[in-house]
């Protein structure tokens, strides 16, 4: 676990939130989010990474690399023809429905790749 | 567990309006700003209680130059994101009920009341209007707004309110429906309709 506190701590204020208000929100306590973000605790489970995910607008992904339940990133990203075969599997998987709205006719590979990585978090299927 | 709440919204208007089906999207506005007693007028700020209160996962994020809004829908889940960059006044919301209106057709496929061909214009179209009435808020609301102004005793009040009011009307129609005008056709999903 590399800096877990930290992170939450700066995730946190980027978002504007005190400890209070992420009380509020139902993820943890007041007192364990202060001790967490000074490291003074042992990394979170998985299910309160997730709820500090969805009030900081964050992968889940990350925090998981950051608490150390996920290996990081090898830093290599994916292939323009990797992104294009995933994001083709996404489309015909018959589980998932989706659209987008966009400004262009067709899609970006920067697009592909940003639905890929939600079908990823949502499903939990790692296409990349 | 709960019922889904939004299948049950399809479902219900699907059945009480299978005579003219496909319905004009005013009156599906309408009754979904009714069934999840949205509020008459509809901001930013209250775009997270309402999709909360739909069930909703609404994400605000950086996305993808090219990429204004999506949607998502799986095992039971639904999720929008808008853009968070700063867009033209009451393009989050415009995007927002857009994505919302297709999370929509999902469902009316699913039941077997289809409103529009999948990947097509026209369900575009629709969704883009959809999204303009509810922003725009019930006919109810302008009326009630309008009659209250014509109680107000001074005249030059009066007849003030009720151009400020009319005023308000126009501009909240053209930027929704400038609003639309941003939208371009998605080449999304062979089987499932794409905003």
């Amino acid at each position: 676990m590399q800096n877990l506190g930290e992170y939450l701590r700066r995730l946190r204020k980027r978002k504007g939130l005190t400890l209070k208000d992420v009380e509020k929100a139902g993820v943890a306590s007041n007192a364990y989010l202060s001790l967490l973000e000074r490291d003074l605790r042992k990394a979170p489970r998985p299910s309160i990474l997730q709820g500090l995910a969805v009030l900081y607008e964050v992968p889940v992904k990350d925090l998981m690399v950051a608490a150390g339940y996920l290996p990081p990133e090898s830093g290599k990203a994916p292939s323009p023809a990797t992104i294009e075969s995933a994001f083709n599997l996404v489309k015909n998987d018959p589980r998932i429905t989706h659209g987008t709205r966009k400004k262009g006719p067709k899609l970006s590979m920067e697009a592909k790749r940003y639905i890929v990585g939600v079908y990823e978090t949502l499903t939990g299927q790692k296409l990349t | 567990m709960n019922p889904d709440r939004i299948r049950t919204f399809c479902y219900e208007f699907a059945s009480r309006n299978s005579e003219s089906w496909p319905p004009d999207e005013e009156s599906l506005a309408n009754a979904f700003i009714s069934y999840f007693e949205l509020p008459p007028f509809v901001s930013g700020a209250n775009l997270e209680k309402i999709c909360t209160k739909l069930e909703i996962q609404f994400v605000k994020e950086k996305l993808p130059d090219d990429l204004l809004g999506s949607n998502f829908h799986f095992a039971g889940k639904r999720r929008i994101a808008v853009n968070d960059r700063p867009e033209r006044f009451g393009m989050k919301e415009h995007t927002a009920f857009h994505e919302i209106r297709e999370l929509l057709e999902y469902e009316f496929h699913e039941i077997g009341f289809p409103t529009a061909e999948k990947d097509s214009e026209e369900l575009e179209s629709r969704a883009d209007q959809f999204a303009l009435f509810v922003m725009c808020g019930r006919e109810e609301t302008w009326d009630h707004l309008t009659n209250s102004a014509f109680e107000v005793r001074a005249t030059w009040l009066k007849f003030g309110s009720i151009f400020l009011i009319f005023a308000a009307r126009f501009i909240f129609l053209l930027n929704a429906e400038s609003c639309a005008q941003y939208t371009d056709r998605s080449e999304l999903r062979g089987s499932t309709p794409s905003s």
